[in-house]
């Protein structure tokens, strides 16, 4: 990083009725959406519309339309199987209601369809190939006359009078300053994760920004506990001289490639995949140490579909997006089915909200991405709704430049830590999987400790040379707060279920945990706060438990 | 490993490489009209500056950050 001295534009101050925050599926969605409802909007994107967050590499996208004989009955057992009774029906009535309609609008928009009918394999529902979609909805975004902030990231949200008013944020190559007051700010700014960087999915531009950003505003999060189970290697870290191959299972070959590449995925250069694939993850050559008796592969037929093969479903380890919650899992806590947060102004959507739309596992491919656009939609409106009765927020010019000011300091700090060295940190006290996978009692509180210390040592203390380097300051200061969640989440679940595992806890625990657990600020620190599932959500008392939890966790015996 | 090079005899500086990137790794040189690799450590490997129309990205093993501890 360069030493000169950094020259501090002038703050940009925009006006309008609704702020998106991010560019992918629910962005995209969201912005054209509160147009259409008559708002005016501006988005900020941290990339480019379309080609940043997870949006470019998503291509199955679920349907509930000519579903050749499924019934509704199975797609939502689907949920509520996978999802071990966290699904959010209402998100899962949203997402079968209404991704048809998103996914023809986004045709329509110019995205590109590949196969047209096909099941994953141990889920019953449907899913489309789409190709091309960031592009496609990026245009649509700008023809709609959504004013677009792009390589602009928002780091905070503006409270005035008990009400989020917009955020503020920086251009990545020139620093600029911007603020944006809105009548309602829109979360899309996708999931968590710890910046993999090269290990094999392209999560690492997703920092968990939007959930700190409403946490600190008053925002409750939640869906921290739970894991993305997208499979790397694993392998045993006392083998010798593992040999690498790609797994016929891992995320690239199932999920395709970016929509650049021309044609469905039949026809996609397997090659230029497959180097992507290998090139990541064989830098380990033994891909990623695990004890092997955590390799569990649950094989249930449960929702399964006549004459397909049973995959791993729910509690199938991931390794490949460490930091990342099983997909619609974490995020802004819902108070509604419009994604509308507990704090007025705000609303989030996507893979920035906790939906729960597929509880604490995954219910099939396709779910995510349609998911976001559905949420997208809804929030879009909802904002623009709100913002046509709301006042036009009016915050002293000198409140704003306070905000900017914080915003910038990490380039003004004479002295300071490197942004880089305290992410290796974190990643050294996250990533191995006996604190995120197989998690523990001691071992969380361990790195919590940890995280803790990093937190109150340096977070404020990060020094950038260039807006670049303030980027990777506040995505660092992001990250952390994300440990603290996810491991204070992980200790207060007291049991198993799904893509949460506890070693010390090995079985689910319907008396204490049909809940889903939300973080908070309190007083003297981050508060945990229990919600109940909906008593006609939550599965029959009278079942056997193999009958409601037909995935076994390893230990399981030994407490049933 | 990381974007390893980018062939500045064929770059067009269309700018492609820059605005495709979502983790910043690749700046304009507007002077000279170059792509340049800025934040290579950054480099996520995703691919999608792959879509340079000249063909002049190349991404290899080799490069980037050491091992993560965690990971062995
Ligand atoms: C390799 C891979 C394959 C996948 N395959 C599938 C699939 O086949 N089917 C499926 O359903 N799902 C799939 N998924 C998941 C799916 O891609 C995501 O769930 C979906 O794209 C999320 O969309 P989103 O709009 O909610 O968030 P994202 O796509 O993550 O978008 C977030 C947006 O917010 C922006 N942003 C973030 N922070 C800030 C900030 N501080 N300031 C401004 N902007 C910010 C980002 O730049 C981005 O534009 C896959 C994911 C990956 C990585
Ligand atoms: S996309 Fe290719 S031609 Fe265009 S600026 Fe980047 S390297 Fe140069
Ligand atoms: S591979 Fe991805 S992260 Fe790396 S430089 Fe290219 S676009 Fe950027």
């Amino acid at each position: 990083m360069s030493s000169r001295p950094i020259r501090l534009l002038d703050l940009e101050t925009l006006h309008t009725d609704v702020l998106v925050v991010g560019g992918g599926y629910a962005g995209c969605f969201a912005a054209v959406k509160a147009v259409e409802a008559g708002a005016d909007v501006v988005m900020a994107v941290k990339g480019r519309a379309g080609r940043s967050g997870l949006t470019p590499w998503a291509n199955s996208w679920f349907v509930f339309a000519d579903t050749r004989g499924v019934s509704r009955e199975d797609y939502v057992r689907q949920f509520v199987l996978s999802g071990e009774y966290l699904a959010n029906m209402d998100f899962v009535d949203a997402l079968i209601d209404e991704s048809y309609q998103r996914y023809l609008e986004a045709s329509a928009w110019g995205a590109r369809t590949g196969r047209e009918h096909y099941y994953q394999p141990g889920t019953v529902t449907r899913s489309i190939e789409v190709v091309d979609v960031g592009d496609a909805m990026r245009q649509k975004t700008v023809a709609s006359g959504v004013r677009l902030l792009e390589r602009v990231m928002i780091t905070s949200l503006i409270r005035h009078d008990q009400r989020v008013v917009g955020a503020v944020g920086f251009h990545l190559e020139s620093g600029r300053p911007y603020a944006v007051l809105a009548g309602a700010t829109v979360l899309c700014s996708g999931p968590a994760s710890f910046k993999p960087l090269g290990m094999s999915y392209a999560c690492s531009s997703a920092t968990a920004d939007g959930d700190a950003m409403a946490y600190r505003a008053g925002a409750e999060i939640s869906g921290k506990e739970f894991n993305d189970g997208h499979p790397a290697r694993p392998a045993n870290a006392l083998a010798e001289a593992p040999t690498f191959e790609v797994p016929d299972h891992a995320a690239f070959v199932l999920g395709g490639g970016p929509p650049s590449a021309s044609g469905p995925v039949a026809e996609l250069d397997a090659a230029r995949l497959g180097m992507r694939t290998m090139s990541a993850m064989g830098v380990h050559d033994g891909g990623l140490p695990i004890d092997p008796k955590y390799i569990f592969t649950p094989g249930s037929k449960a929702g399964g579909r006549d004459g397909e093969p049973p995959g791993p479903f729910a509690a199938a380890p991931g390794y490949s997006t460490p930091g990342m919650s099983n997909h619609k899992a974490e995020g802004v806590f819902p108070k509604d089915t419009y994604g509308a947060s507990n704090v007025p102004g705000l609303w989030a959507a996507g893979d920035a909200l906790s939906s729960m739309q597929n509880g604490a596992g995954y219910a099939g491919f396709g779910c995510s991405c349609a998911g976001s656009a559905v949420q997208g939609a809804r929030a879009g409106r909802a904002a623009a709704e709100y913002a046509a009765g709301a006042a036009a927020p009016a915050l002293p010019e000198g409140a704003l430049r306070e905000v900017a000011r914080e915003m910038l300091d990490p380039l003004t700090r004479t002295r300071g830590y490197s942004p880089a060295w305290v992410t290796r940190l974190l990643q050294d006290t996250m990533f191995p999987y006996y604190v995120m996978y197989v998690k523990e009692r001691r071992r969380m509180e361990l790195a919590l400790g940890q995280i803790a210390y990093l937190q109150e040592k340096y977070a404020l203390e990060l020094k950038a040379g260039d807006p670049h380097g303030l980027r990777v300051a506040h995505e660092t200061r992001n990250m952390l707060l994300n440990a603290e969640m996810k491991l204070r989440a992980g200790l207060a679940r007291e049991e198993s279920r799904g893509t949460h595992y506890r070693e010390d806890f090995p079985c689910r625990d319907d008396e204490r945990f049909l809940c889903w657990i939300a973080l908070a600020q309190g007083d003297g620190g981050m508060v945990t706060v229990k919600h109940d599932i909906p008593a006609e959500w939550r599965p029959d008392p009278a079942l056997a438990y193999r009958e409601k939890y037909p995935v076994e966790f390893p230990g399981e015996a030994s407490c049933l | 490993m990381t974007i390893a090079a980018i062939d500045e005899a064929v770059c067009n500086g269309c700018g492609i490489c820059v605005k495709h990137c979502p983790i910043d790794v690749i700046r304009l040189d507007r002077e000279r009209k170059k792509a340049v690799i800025a934040y290579r450590e950054d480099c996520m490997l995703c691919g999608q500056c792959l879509d340079c129309p000249e063909d002049a990205v190349r991404l290899e093993p080799g490069w980037g950050r050491a091992y993560l501890l965690g990971w062995g």
